[in-house]
């Protein structure tokens, strides 16, 4: 079977970006690029000021969306990468323990080394099971007076495990540390109360769950917290100064933002708040669940994460004995259209726990709008691959 | 009533519009603060219902002035 250049996508590969947005995304793209994007926050100009009121009304989406009391609190940050970066070397100083967790993303690991490497922070990895579960009386155990931040995921990009916020909070809270939640596979599909679950520091993407354009995202500061800001520069605000601005969201939005990306994300934030976040995780969920049963009857085929039955985000993430997981993304996508990801997800550390270090993985994701129909010509696909190499 | 961010004076506006409250958006005049600043500029009538709005809101403000023939007077 061949697929040509113009027969629709399977698209399976929402963890990493979703497609497609909901038409009224593009549509206040179009509108914002069309009519107000001007430069908000430098000018009083009518245009200057609907491109900030576009801004703000994406801000208080999101507040709603999150628990958030004060939009102000929200940073936009070109995608989560940024956010975590923001708040990771915004907070730790020398003398500093941070605790994160073996399943997090190198937007995680890796400025956490960089922080060990040039300025002595102490870090410790928790070691997660096979399914993603971790044990917290080990994270207590590493607790000690220097740990200011605990950061974690609230779902393995690799794994599709749920890691437990509102315990993890807890244990945070009572060591005194600030707990920084990675929302990258979680937001848009949970919900997420940052009061109620005790987080400090949310850092989320607008262009997954979100259903936002690339280039968009955030990063929550609780008002008690105060990272250092790491981009300094114009805000259009207290000028004369020649620190960064105090007041938020300035301190954390020097230079011009992404007008256009945040329209797209405000209205992509209004689709998820009418649907429920939790909703769209429960069909996700569903599908997951689907395709685990029908991919499990096949000879050599390893499911990774949680077992079925068990919660997880919309990640289904499996190796096969006969075949690399590339040659099968290869494949898929040549001869079937169907549009997945091989490789090793960016989390080194979680493909050591379940003994995917030499293959990587491969990951299929399902979307807001992501069929049944889809999902098992997904499954007869992998069917006739590992059929073919096993002749 | 400036604010040093505008996107907290968008905030403002955008309460206060939820409570029908009539005021202009304004540059905020060079006297008060450097920068591309925005201000609410409402009669002074109005006053203690707006107070009462940004402070429960949490909406920050650089300070609130009464306009003279020649000057920005601090009121708060």
């Amino acid at each position: 079977m061949k697929q040509s250049e113009d027969q629709p996508v399977i698209y399976l590969d929402h963890a990493a970006t979703s497609w497609p947005k909901p038409p009224g995304v593009w549509e206040a793209m179009q509108h914002a690029m069309r009519e107000e994007s001007a430069n908000p926050g430098r000018g009083s100009h009518r245009m200057a000021i609907n491109a900030g009121r576009v801004l703000m009304r994406t801000r208080m989406e999101l507040s709603r969306l999150f628990g958030i009391a004060d939009p102000q609190d929200i940073a936009y940050m070109p995608n989560t990468t940024a956010a975590l970066n923001q708040a990771i070397k915004g907070l730790l100083q020398p003398g500093d323990h941070a605790i994160a967790t073996m399943i997090e993303h190198n937007s995680v690991r890796r400025p956490l080394e960089y922080m060990r490497r040039t300025f002595g922070i102490d870090v410790d990895y928790i070691q997660v099971d096979e399914t993603g579960h971790l044990n917290l009386d080990e994270l207590s155990g590493l607790c000690r007076s220097q740990t200011k931040l605990i950061i974690c995921n609230h779902s393995s990009n690799l794994l599709g495990s749920i890691l437990p916020i509102a315990d993890i909070a807890e244990l945070a809270k009572s060591c005194g540390a600030a707990l920084l939640v990675d929302a990258a596979q979680s937001a848009g599909v949970m919900d997420i109360d940052v009061g109620k679950l005790g987080i400090d520091l949310l850092a989320f993407p607008g262009h997954k769950g979100l259903l936002g354009p690339q280039g968009t995202g955030g990063l929550y500061i609780h008002p008690a917290l105060d990272p250092v800001p790491l981009i300094h520069g114009g805000t259009g605000s207290q000028s004369e100064e020649t620190d960064q601005p105090s007041v938020r969201p300035d301190r954390y939005e020097a230079g011009t933002p992404n007008t256009v990306g945040l329209a797209g994300l405000g209205e992509g934030v209004r689709y998820v708040r009418g649907e429920g976040a939790a909703a769209i995780g429960e069909r996700e969920w569903q599908l997951t669940q689907l395709m685990m049963e029908q991919l499990s009857a096949l000879d050599g085929l390893r499911l990774l994460g949680p077992r079925l039955g068990e919660p997880r985000t919309g990640i289904v993430s499996f190796t096969l004995e006969s075949m690399e997981p590339s040659e099968i993304a290869f494949r898929l996508d040549r001869d079937y259209g169907i549009a997945v990801r091989a490789g090793f997800h960016c989390t080194p550390l979680a493909h050591r726990i379940v003994n995917t270090t030499a293959s990587g993985a491969l990951r299929c994701s399902v979307g807001h709008d992501t069929t049944k129909t889809e999902v098992e010509a997904l499954v007869r696909a992998v069917r006739e691959i590992a059929r073919c190499t096993l002749r | 009533m400036a604010f040093d961010s505008s996107q907290q004076a968008l905030r403002a506006e955008m309460l206060l519009d939820e409570r029908q409250i009539t005021f202009n958006l304004i540059p905020t005049p060079a006297g008060i603060t450097a920068g591309c600043a925005l201000s609410l500029a409402f009669a002074e009538g109005e006053l203690e219902e707006i107070l009462d709005i940004v402070r429960a809101e949490n909406v920050q403000m650089r300070g609130i002035f009464r306009r003279t023939e020649s000057a920005y007077e601090p009121l708060i």
